[in-house]
């Protein structure tokens, strides 16, 4: 996945204000992530309202009219990868629920390549579970009600669990190429804790809006602080644009 | 029935031979007689076939490709796409209109490879207009409006056709010789197929594909 632009951000040695933030082992570092969803550049009228949120249109505007929540959008997926690749550690497996009856309404999780996915049958009868997400085609065959069975992730990219019984996908999956991972929202923080010092890219995504990416480098026993966004501001623009 | 690999190796050794009879390659003016190419989706399970799409790919890069029809119109109305699904071929342009009745403006935006793009924030009454170059599916949405979504699939070339809920499809006017029938799944649920066809002035070729998991 290519993301569109490298945002400011700002690394401190010390986390001002967030007491509660843990010390890095020694020798090791730690980042805070702060996630935002950046609504268009030019949302904001004439008369000072948003065509995303103003109060009064809000309230009108359900059903198809609903708008993208910015302030406290879901599913952004957050990741961290060095950037010279290293040997990735073994990952602990995902478990994520699948029932056939139950389809997915927003990302379950996120996982990285080579993270083992545990699918787990919660719905009430066996079921075949499988997918054709370009690098991670896979078929589990039948797993019986409150069996499980899993599955590796090969490549990075967005994971449809199908089921032949449904149209729509019964669980949807974000696989970052590297690890740690965490889903956010904006307005929220992702923190990675005791990272091996050494430059990384910190990377976003979501399922509608594009992510970004931005470069940082981690110093032993850092605390650093760090922004990622979510929104089409960084999209190459056809025809007049609002400012 | 064929799909995968067979489909491949099939195609390469039936161009190679008809290339070597000198078979017509080149797709050639609208008045040229040409044919008519159906078939039958057949899928195992749950599939939105009506929101699939088959289309021809030629496998000769040299052959000559019609040239894009007029542009496509795509309204935005109810905060929604309209048609949801747009088939356009390499080098079609589309009009995005905000149809909307009431004062409601609305953005037009893709983040996919094929295209990436932003057509900004604009009010009812007002048209913008992308060309897609490069073939692929286009996914749509708007950024105000969190259910608005769309694709518009851009086809290598302009034979496409739309299959209909009992899989059945058909395309008409296509040049004579060899091309390769391809689908394409809004949903996706089966890997995508391809199986090389031969087209004939003024007959009917049939090319049936079985959606497989595997």
């Amino acid at each position: 996945m290519k993301h569109q632009s490298a945002f400011i951000i700002l690394i401190c040695t010390v986390l001002a204000g967030c007491e509660s933030f843990p010390q890095p082992t020694p020798g090791l570092a730690s980042i805070r992530i702060h996630v935002m969803a950046e609504p268009k550049t030019g949302s904001v009228l004439p008369d000072g309202s948003s065509v995303y949120d103003s109060p009064g249109r809000r309230e009108a505007d359900t059903g198809n009219f609903q708008r993208v929540d910015y302030p406290s959008l879901d599913e952004i997926v957050v990741w961290i990868e060095p950037v010279i690749p290293s040997p990735q550690m073994k990952i602990a497996a995902a478990r994520i629920d699948v029932a056939v009856k139950k389809p997915a309404v927003a990302i379950a999780r996120a996982v990285s390549v080579h993270q083992p996915l545990t699918l787990h049958n919660t719905g009430t009868e066996a079921a075949a579970f499988y997918s054709v997400s370009d690098g991670n085609e896979f078929d589990l065959g039948s797993i019986p009600a409150g069996g499980q069975k899993n599955y590796t992730v090969r490549s990075a990219g967005l994971i449809e669990i199908l089921t032949d019984t449904a149209i729509d996908p019964v669980a949807e999956v974000y696989a970052a190429p590297s690890s740690p991972v965490s889903l956010g929202h904006s307005g929220g923080e992702v923190d990675f804790l005791n990272m091996p010092p050494g430059r990384y890219k910190i990377a976003s995504w979501h399922p509608r809006l594009p992510g970004s990416e931005t470069v940082v480098t981690l110093s032993p026993n850092q605390i650093a602080v760090a922004s990622i966004k979510v929104g089409v501001n960084g999209l190459p623009k056809i025809g007049p644009q609002r400012k | 029935m064929w799909h995968g690999n067979r489909a491949v190796i099939l195609l390469l050794s039936v161009f190679f031979v008809l290339s070597s009879t000198r078979v017509a390659r080149t797709a050639g003016p609208t008045s040229q007689p040409c044919g008519r190419i159906t078939g039958k989706i057949i899928s195992p399970g749950e599939v939105p076939l009506s929101e699939m799409i088959v289309y021809l790919e030629s496998p000769d890069d040299k052959r000559t490709i019609p040239t894009p029809g007029p542009a496509v119109k795509v309204s935005q109305k109810e905060a929604k796409f309209s048609p949801a699904i747009v088939i356009t071929c390499v080098g079609q342009t589309v009009d995005f209109l905000n149809d909307e009745e009431r004062a409601i403006e609305h953005n037009v935006f893709s983040n996919t490879p094929v295209k990436k793009f932003d057509l900004g924030l604009y009010k009812p009454g007002e048209s913008r207009s992308v060309t897609f170059e490069k073939a692929g599916a286009v996914f749509l949405y708007c950024s105000i409006h969190r259910h608005m979504d769309g694709v518009v699939f851009v086809s290598p070339t302009p034979f496409t056709g739309r299959v209909e809920k009992d899989g059945t499809y058909g395309i008409d006017g296509v040049p004579p010789g060899i091309w390769i029938v391809k689908t394409w799944q809004r949903r996706r649920h089966f890997p995508e197929l391809s199986i090389p066809v031969l087209s004939e002035a003024d007959k009917i070729a049939t090319a049936d594909l079985e959606l497989r998991r595997k």
